[in-house]
């Protein structure tokens, strides 16, 4: 048995792209424990909402995340009308539903990229963002934002998509698919990837369940829970959902549950679009925001909770969000006891940090 | 399973143009919708200062006694809530990013520093209301500042002078054409009888119930009845407007001297996407919208133009018919 030396890991490291802090305890190059330490991007949002009038408060909590932040958009409004009874038109909840399923496979294709810089895979990141690329300027297009899309606000949706543009979308969608085909083959086929991941970090199923871990971590594996089949948010019910779940708990397994994702989320796109009815996307809200309300929704990473609580006037008492990374924290402390150092950067890629949610 | 997978798209891109531009020699295309920065038509500003009351970021200051209206550039975030909530529409979203700088941009744009203009003719003076209001809210209701009270049933018009932002809404919404600034006086209305009907016009669509500010009609198709709450009826003359058949008037017989020239939706094929929101709507179930094959049964429609509200692909227009 060696000598146990403590290694910190960030917050300034290569492969993260937000700082975190870990306290590696290693055993020659074996990671016994860890510490993690969060708390260097607090900027104190939750706060600050309760000093906005409710429908400008829309525009902070997007900013939480600047890459799932329609989902941020989408869950507060959702809260704030779900505390006011407000029915938001179905055509608005297709849209939303959409423009979520979307920002996923943006989010999954900016994960890949990263994933394959952290093991040293340039070219692939490289291939990865171009394609991501595409998504973007068709949420350019349609929302007017590439990451902040002000497109969601209470009561609806700020600006109809039309049809032609959405089957325009679903055409783009399609066309790229076979691009994002032959960069997730590799991810899966390409021998030195699979050194790196294949039974590196497992996390079995008790562990999971245990630990409260969720979206593609959870899933990975093998615990059937999506939020988007459990909860009435979007129009998941009406398009067969059925989660994306592998059995693995590796490194690989996560992966592979987010490479199933992005077809997934194609595939709703699509079935979305086939089904979106004609109408308003929009209600007219008036009044103050009186008594609470909460929200579930799946998010690239995870479920994600938003809690709004108003007492009649129009700043709202308190509104609560809390994301995905902060339930998978625990996990990741879980994944790295055992594992090689050099694995550590991996490791802690694969739950897809987003410590900015986190801290907000 | 294998090595050098990727070695296949690797190559091939080398023989590729670059996935990105020479900028800033090649420029990029912005589409419509992008968020690049405000823009403001100063002339037409009134200086109501909607603008900055929206604003998340505090970024626009509307000064109007020195006729400036102010942003802060870096501190905007291109929500455009300023545009959405713009009265007068003289703020634009612009598809164009401005340019970088070195400091802190702060824009000044010079607006009348006496607001004037607009459907408000001369707003110098504070809202008032003529006694030919009629109390029907609708001024209230258009109001961006929540400054103006109406209480129909103690007949009350109040306007909050600090809170008016004097931006004309209300001015434009009023039916009776009772408001102005400053003093002004509005029409007299003409019409003092209560409203009432021609039955054997009326086509009992309901375009007038649906209208009715102070859901003062009551319009059954079924069993053919149409009934005003004489109470209720604020005689504000929207549902005179809204009717097809121009079968409603004030004080006694209401007929119409001569039926309007009677117009009928007709359909653009190429627009429509059949969803049969036309077919849901028509009041008369006039319009049959099965797919590839939309019919109008002319005799049946009235030309309420209801189709025409809620179609979502644009494709109705009405033309006139003889």
């Amino acid at each position: 048995m060696g000598k146990r030396t403590i290694i910190p890991f960030g917050p300034q490291h290569p492969v993260l792209p937000e700082p975190i802090h870990l306290d590696l305890v290693v055993e020659d190059e074996t990671v016994v424990d860890v510490i993690p330490s969060i708390g260097y991007i607090h900027r104190g949002l939750e706060k600050l909402c309760e000093t906005k009038d409710y429908n400008k408060m829309v525009y902070v909590i997007e900013r939480i995340c600047g890459i799932c932040s329609f989902g941020h958009g989408w869950g507060a409004c959702a809260s704030i009308e779900g505390a006011m009874d407000v029915k938001v038109p179905a055509r608005a909840e297709y849209l939303r539903t959409i423009l979520h399923e979307l920002s996923r496979i943006h989010s999954h294709l900016l994960w890949l990229g990263l994933l394959a810089d952290a093991f040293g895979f340039e070219s692939l990141f490289n291939h990865c963002w171009r394609v991501r690329e595409t998504v973007l300027d068709l949420f350019e297009k349609n929302t007017g934002g590439r990451v902040i899309f002000s497109i969601c606000k209470v009561g609806g949706m700020r600006k109809d998509i039309s049809d032609e543009n959405l089957k325009e979308m679903v055409d783009v969608l399609n066309g790229i698919k076979a691009e994002i085909k032959k960069l997730t083959d590799v991810f899966i086929n390409d021998a030195s990837v699979q050194n790196r991941m294949v039974g590196v970090g497992v996390l079995t199923k008790e562990e999971a369940e245990e630990l409260c871990a969720v979206g593609p971590v959870t899933r990975g594996s093998g615990v059937y829970q999506d939020i988007r089949m459990t909860d009435d948010h979007g129009v998941y019910g009406e398009l067969d959902f059925e989660p994306c779940v592998e059995e693995g708990g590796d490194c690989m397994a996560r992966t592979v549950v987010r490479i199933r994702e992005l077809f997934q989320s194609i595939e709703l796109i699509e079935k979305a679009v086939a089904k979106i009815p004609a109408g308003p996307v929009e209600v007219k809200v008036s009044g103050n925001v009186n008594g609470e309300h909460m929200v579930r929704l799946e998010q690239p990473r995870g479920e994600a909770f938003y809690y709004a609580k108003g007492a009649g006037t129009k700043f709202l008492k308190r509104m609560r969000v809390r994301t995905p990374t902060n339930m998978n924290i625990p996990a990741l402390v879980q994944m790295l006891k055992g594992c090689d150092l050099a694995d550590v950067p991996i490791l802690v890629l694969t739950i897809d940090p987003c410590i900015s949610c986190t801290e907000r | 399973m294998g090595f050098f997978k990727f070695a296949k798209t690797i190559i091939g891109s080398i023989f590729k143009k670059p996935a990105t531009l020479m900028y800033p020699v090649v420029q990029r295309e912005w589409e419509e919708r992008t968020r690049g920065a405000v823009g403001i038509d100063g002339d037409s500003c009134i200086g109501c200062g909607i603008c900055a009351k929206v604003c998340p970021t505090d970024a626009i200051e509307v000064n109007k006694a020195e006729g400036t209206w102010t942003i802060q550039r870096m501190q905007c975030v291109q929500c455009s809530g300023c545009v959405d909530n713009c009265p007068k529409k003289c703020l634009t979203m612009e598809n164009q990013y401005t340019t970088p700088d070195v400091t802190k941009t702060v824009d000044t744009v010079a607006i009348p520093a006496k607001a004037s203009g607009g459907a408000s003719a001369s707003s110098d003076g504070d809202l008032v209301c003529s006694d030919t209001c009629v109390f029907c809210g609708l001024c209230a209701k258009a109001c961006p500042a929540d400054a103006i009270k109406v209480d129909r049933k103690a007949k009350s018009w109040e306007v909050d002078k600090d809170a008016c932002v004097k931006c004309g809404a209300c001015i434009d919404k009023c039916p009776k054409k009772s408001l102005s600034f400053g003093g002004g006086e509005g029409d007299a209305g003409e019409d003092d009888g209560p409203l009432s009907c021609n039955l054997d016009a009326c086509v009992y669509c309901g375009l007038c119930a649906k209208n009715c500010p102070a859901d003062a009609l009551e319009v059954d198709r079924k069993s053919k009845t149409w009934k005003v709450d004489e109470d209720a009826c604020v005689k504000c003359g929207v549902c005179i407007d809204k009717c097809p058949k121009k079968c409603l008037g004030f004080g006694g017989a209401a007929a119409p001297a001569e039926p309007p020239k009677k117009s009928i939706p007709v359909l653009d094929a190429e627009k429509c996407v059949y969803c049969c929101a036309c077919e849901n709507e028509c009041p008369e179930g006039a319009i049959s919208a099965e797919l590839e094959n939309w019919t109008l049964d002319e005799e049946k429609c009235v030309g309420c133009e209801a189709c025409i509200g809620v179609c979502p692909a644009i494709a109705l227009e009405m033309k006139t018919v003889d």
